[in-house]
């Protein structure tokens, strides 16, 4: 599996299976298939509201196939109003419970909760510190919110930040930013859903025609090459095999500034729906 | 037997008064839901970066027709600034980088208004997340599943149904008229119909009077609450506008220059905050008796001239 480096040395798999919303079954199937095809890192929240079952899975599958805990890599997220309750490292003992583990690779702030973001990511410092999580960082955060956070002052550059990125949205803003403080990028809806502006793309159709590849896999590979890791949900075994087959070939310079062009601000997650005053 | 009689009653509301009821204009005025960018509305619509939003009550929710770009007018009737912030809080990412949010101002935008039931339900059924007031929010709830329960509008609602019965002004048809259909008279009698119910809500007495202490009190309330809306604007790099539609001349008589300046320009410069402001409220050509389908509100003709009018100040 290729990994990408985090400042503090630790590795992470350079593509994730999302997990939210799936329940026992669905997960159970989906989490055999994706390890028999070599996935290693899995993402997780407290708001999805199956951080247990990511648990339970996790460890009847790791047992079931002969691996440890140390070769999978689990991000999970606290919540809002986990934010609200202030009680953070409570919060981890409950996510390590939930998810049967003495540690968590990476803890991710969900969503800058107005109010709440900065004193929370100054208690996650203090998480980190005590070693219950290998890695740290946020999920969801325009530049306004890194610069009030950096304005506040933090002792500990966050390690990830996780945000809706793909063709459509290439946020150079906030991958300038977390360039600049060697800060490594986790894409959810890496792929935009496959919304009709993607499946449509010329570009994408002839550079997917020109590699023999699926529009998804050639969107997969971009993020690879420009060091964001995809954070992808599929409750398709055959889909989750396609979208692990991108090692085998290559963009060229071109072919990644083409679709860099697609870049249209294009957000399909609303945010401030999900956080009220984001 | 009591049991019986609740039975009966769920059986009778629900084959007869429920189905009737949802084809009452009151009925479709306070609960058919408007559009809003909530969770269930971005899953189905491809739309995004959204070029203008307008914000308000009543008067707003009639003076905006977005046609040739991409606008949401999220203004419902009545509305209180508590939700037009509490609305921008929720969906404000539907609008590109440098959108503009147009902020309505009302005669009366700048007196406080508690938030009342009516005010629950039309915010409920936005799908915004943060709820009015806990016990408010308990209470919409009800009524929204329950609307029978109202009582009087309820029953009033059915009997106008039934009877075949159109005067009421915010009637969602008469909005999409492009003439007026009352006379002069008519629209002397509403414009003072509306006069008497604003004297009566905020307990004024003479228009041209100072404000009374009460509605001092509640415009510092205004005041903070509409730098709050202007600064969260700001901050996310959109462009507030402040925009003050205007009214017939049967009802803008009423709003003299010091009526103005008391109720509106001065509650303007508490604010103290420097954004454009496009003042319409006097521009005769859009006060036409023709343009509206009451004294006060915009008709389908007027609020295509009036949107048109406002884009070209904002020179979209």
């Amino acid at each position: 599996m290729k990994k990408i480096k985090l400042h503090n040395g630790i590795e992470i798999p350079a593509i994730i299976m999302s997990t939210n919303w799936m329940d026992y079954p669905t997960m159970k199937k989906i989490v055999t298939a994706g390890l028999e095809i070599g996935y290693r890192a899995f993402d997780t929240a407290r708001d999805y509201g199956n951080e247990h079952i990511v648990g339970k899975v996790l460890q009847e599958c790791l047992k079931e196939q002969g691996l440890k805990r140390e070769d999978i890599f689990i991000t999970t997220k606290i919540g809002n109003s986990q934010q609200e309750q202030g009680n953070i490292a409570e919060q981890i003992n409950i996510s390590l419970r939930n998810l049967k583990t003495d540690y968590v690779d990476c803890w991710l702030m969900h969503w800058p909760y107005p109010e709440y973001y900065i004193s929370t990511y100054h208690k996650m410092e203090k998480v980190y510190k005590e070693g219950k999580v290998k890695a740290i960082g946020m999920a969801n955060y325009h530049i306004r919110h890194f610069q009030k956070l950096w304005e506040a002052g933090l002792e500990i550059t966050p390690h990830c930040v996780q945000f809706e990125h793909h063709p459509l949205r290439t946020a150079d803003d906030i991958q300038d930013f977390c360039h600049k403080h060697n800060i490594a990028i986790q894409a959810y809806t890496p792929l935009c859903r496959m919304i009709d502006k993607i499946k449509k793309s010329t570009i994408l159709q002839d550079i997917s025609s020109k590699t023999g590849k699926t529009i998804g896999q050639v969107i997969l590979r971009w993020h690879y090459q420009h060091k964001s890791i995809p954070c992808f949900k599929s409750v398709n075994p055959v889909r989750l095999k396609e979208n692990f087959n991108i090692w085998d070939f290559k963009l060229t310079e071109n072919d990644m500034q083409l679709i860099n062009s697609m870049n249209a601000d294009y957000k399909y997650h609303l945010e401030s729906v999900s956080c009220p005053g984001f | 037997m009591i049991i019986l009689k609740k039975f009966i009653k769920k059986i009778l509301y629900y084959i007869l008064l429920s189905p009737l009821l949802k084809r009452t204009d009151w009925y479709k005025n306070l609960f058919v839901k408007n559009e809003y960018p909530n969770n269930d509305w971005y899953r189905t619509h491809d739309e995004r970066n959204f070029d203008i939003v307008a914000l308000g009550s009543s008067g707003a929710k009639w003076a905006y027709e977005f046609k040739e770009i991409k606008g949401m007018n999220w203004a419902h009737a009545p509305q209180t600034l508590v939700e037009d912030y509490n609305l921008l809080r929720n969906f404000h990412s539907i609008l590109k980088e440098g959108g503009m949010v147009l902020i309505t101002i009302m005669p009366f935008t700048s007196l406080n208004k508690k938030t009342n039931i009516y005010d629950a339900i039309r915010y409920l059924k936005t799908g915004a997340q943060a709820p009015i007031e806990p016990f408010l929010y308990r209470k919409a709830s009800f009524y929204c599943e329950y609307p029978i329960w109202f009582g009087k509008p309820a029953y009033k609602a059915l009997i106008k149904y039934l009877f075949n019965i159109k005067r009421n002004p915010y009637n969602n048809q008469l909005s999409e008229l492009s003439y007026n259909p009352m006379n002069q008279e008519e629209l002397e009698y509403n414009a003072l119909e509306f006069i008497n119910g604003w004297k009566k809500q905020f307990d004024i007495s003479d228009l041209e009077a100072p404000l009374t202490e009460k509605n001092q009190e509640g415009r510092m309330f205004r005041v903070e609450l509409m730098r709050k809306i202007i600064d969260f604007c700001i901050e996310r790099n959109y462009k507030p506008i402040y925009v003050i539609p205007p009214v017939t001349q049967h009802l803008g008589k009423y709003f003299t220059p010091t009526f103005q300046e008391t109720y509106i320009y001065s509650y303007l410069k508490d604010v103290n905050r420097n954004i454009p402001i496009i003042d319409l409220s006097k521009n005769t050509s859009l006060q036409k008796d023709e343009l509206y389908f009451n004294s006060f509100f915009l008709n389908q003709k007027g609020r295509e001239l009036f949107t048109k009018e406002v884009l070209t100040h904002v020179m979209i």
